[in-house]
């Protein structure tokens, strides 16, 4: 993470009522706001169990705990609508044009679906969220362009459901089924012919992905 | 097989992604300890928006220009004037469809004055979810596309592949 990013995230935080630094009933000031700040991210950056951070941040186990679930919150209602959106107009036509110049023209991001491992799941789920490799697992869905930026996220899926699966319930499939992705306005010329941008072609797809949506 | 290797070139940027984010956060490397689905959700979440700002960060590129130029209200330094020119924003379709499905040049010319089907209603849902499932457009599409591809890009392959040209 890099350190202006820190930086900000840090100043947007810790006047924050959670993260300032108190007094408790006997007179000690309690820890400060870098201090849970940085076990926090230690704990989303290096996938640290709670307990890790003793000995960097001086942190209990349910502190550094608390402050991870507290940073997700804050910035998921802060951030979320800025970071984690559709592309506008501008960025769109921005996408295009880059995707042209390197010869797929309407593409507008690339698709693709991961599982991600699940440790600690509850007995109910364990047969829903069992994956083709016999573990538990939550599948992640993005929707990324050449900077890796990701533009769309869709997380929570079963592991049981491949790509296929998961792009079908994905909010993005929605989106699309119903008409309201990709923008109307557009569409480019291909091998002579005008084609309207539509996301289930305009998004590559990997070869698992369904024939009738996989490709550009 | 040009258009092959282009798409696995850039399908390759799908596959980059969860490489970068998987080193630079390593909680979704690890199995996860969360005991409910909304945590998992939530912090999935948060390590998206933490890797957009850090990527917005460190490339400098269009999204942070685009943005810049969004807040302070300036044009966009526009240094791909040939390349705008290869998609064209309209006012959308006007045939009585939601994307318009594959059109011809003589399509376009007798376009009928339909407006089409109320946006948000059922038959524009309806509509909507046939074109994007429709087989038969996805082929041509696909089959325009690989000859786009080969086109544009076909040339740099001359030295591997056997080109028709150089066969006869």
């Amino acid at each position: 993470m890099p350190r202006p990013v820190f930086n900000w995230l840090f100043r947007a935080i810790y006047n924050q009522p959670y993260w300032r630094r108190t007094v408790n009933a006997t007179g000690h000031p309690q820890s400060q706001a870098i201090q849970n700040v940085a076990a926090a991210l230690r704990v989303l950056a290096y996938g640290e169990p709670s307990d890790g951070s003793d000995e960097n941040c001086r942190l209990s186990r349910s502190n550094t705990g608390e402050a991870a679930q507290r940073l997700t919150e804050f910035i998921i209602n802060k951030w979320e609508p800025t970071y984690l959106r559709p592309p506008t107009d501008e960025e769109l036509e921005h996408i295009l044009a880059r995707n042209v110049a390197r010869g797929m023209p309407g593409c507008i991001g690339f698709i693709d679906c991961t599982h991600w491992q699940w440790a600690k799941w509850p007995e109910a789920l364990g047969g829903q969220y069992l994956d083709r490799k016999g573990k538990r697992s939550v599948a992640i869905e993005t929707v990324c362009d050449e900077d890796l930026y990701i533009w769309r996220l869709f997380v929570g899926c079963p592991g049981a459901y491949n790509d296929k699966n998961v792009l079908a319930c994905s909010p993005l499939m929605l989106d699309v089924n119903a008409g309201m992705w990709p923008p109307r306005t557009y569409s480019y010329t291909l091998n002579g012919r005008s084609v309207a941008c539509c996301s289930t072609r305009s998004m590559l797809g990997t070869r698992d992905m369904p024939c009738l949506l996989c490709l550009t | 097989m040009v258009y092959n290797r282009l798409q696995e070139a850039v399908r390759n940027d799908a596959k980059r992604l969860y490489a970068v984010w998987w080193s630079r956060w390593c909680i979704t490397k690890y199995p996860a300890r969360y005991m409910s689905v909304p945590r998992l959700i939530k912090t999935a979440k948060t390590v998206a928006i933490l890797h957009n700002m850090a990527v917005e960060h460190k490339r400098h590129g269009f999204i942070s220009q685009v943005r810049m130029a969004a807040s302070e209200g300036e044009e966009r330094p526009d240094s791909d004037g040939g390349r705008m020119a290869s998609f064209a924003k309209d006012a959308g379709p006007r045939h009585d469809c939601v994307w318009g499905v594959v059109q011809s040049a003589d399509d376009l010319t007798n376009v009928a004055d339909g407006q089409g089907p109320i946006v948000g209603s059922a038959r524009y849902m309806y509509m909507a979810e046939n074109e994007a499932k429709s087989t038969s457009s996805h082929l041509s599409l696909l089959s325009d596309l690989a000859e786009h591809v080969w086109a544009d890009r076909g040339r740099l392959l001359a030295p591997y592949a056997r080109l028709p040209r150089a066969a006869e």
